[in-house]
């Protein structure tokens, strides 16, 4: 089916729907959402509302940018999106992008976006008791992420 | 919806609807430590916490589709 979106229009399969029950905070009302690939985005990806053609959001792979994230699911979480395994599971995090200023990009690892590949369940998930904030500079995440990789290189040789 | 205002002391408890009881646990000077017993799928959350997420996905979707570059740096 094609959906108007921020992005254009958008052929998106049933199939591929994401359904976030309780909406996205902020944006309660909106329930379908779709994860849109541009090539010239790599290796951000949009999660375009189905519903309301002003509303997408940057999203990426927090690991590409934050190289030691972790992510506690509660019990609650779990059941919600009815996780059976973890291979299930896709986590994006939302980049917040200033108009003018796209080198001071800031990603979201307090509250990341968890979708069950299984059933298509999705949610934004707030962590309690998290050591991540809702900003935190991609520039410094990806810089400290690098030096942690050249430091477990020297280290292992 | 409404509003209502009650007192409580330690230990005391009041419901919210049929499944949601909270109780106040303990006072210590400004800071009130509260009990909630809840269904799972009633979700509860620090409102500056959630209010803070709201407004960060409200300024995250304002953002210009046709320009992200410079957005991750490559080299």
């Amino acid at each position: 089916m094609t959906y108007k979106t921020k992005l254009g229009e958008v052929d998106v399969q049933e199939n591929q729907v994401l359904i976030f029950e309780n909406g996205i905070p902020g944006f309660n009302k909106l329930r379908k959402f779709a994860l849109v690939t541009r090539e010239s985005d790599d290796p951000i990806q949009w999660l375009v509302s189905l519903e309301d053609e002003l509303i997408a959001l940057p999203v990426v792979n927090p690991w590409l940018v934050c190289i030691d994230y972790s992510l506690n699911l509660s019990k609650n979480d779990i059941e919600e999106l009815q996780i059976e395994s973890q291979t299930d599971l896709k986590i994006l995090s939302i980049l917040t992008i200033p108009k003018e200023n796209p080198g001071e990009t800031t990603i979201n690892l307090l509250a990341p976006i968890v979708i069950n590949l299984k059933n298509n369940k999705a949610k934004q998930v707030i962590q309690e008791e998290s050591p991540y904030m809702v900003r935190h500079l991609v520039k410094d995440e990806i810089k400290r992420s690098k030096s942690i990789l050249e430091n477990s290189k020297t280290g292992s040789e | 919806m409404s509003l209502l205002v009650i007192s409580r002391k330690a230990g005391e408890s009041f419901l919210v609807g049929n499944e949601v009881e909270v109780k106040i646990l303990k006072i210590e000077g400004n800071e009130v430590k509260i009990g909630i017993t809840a269904p799972l799928y009633v979700k509860i959350y620090r409102s500056e916490i959630y209010q803070r997420i709201v407004e960060e996905n409200k300024t995250a979707a304002q953002v210009d589709v046709e320009n992200l570059k410079g957005v991750i740096p490559s080299d």
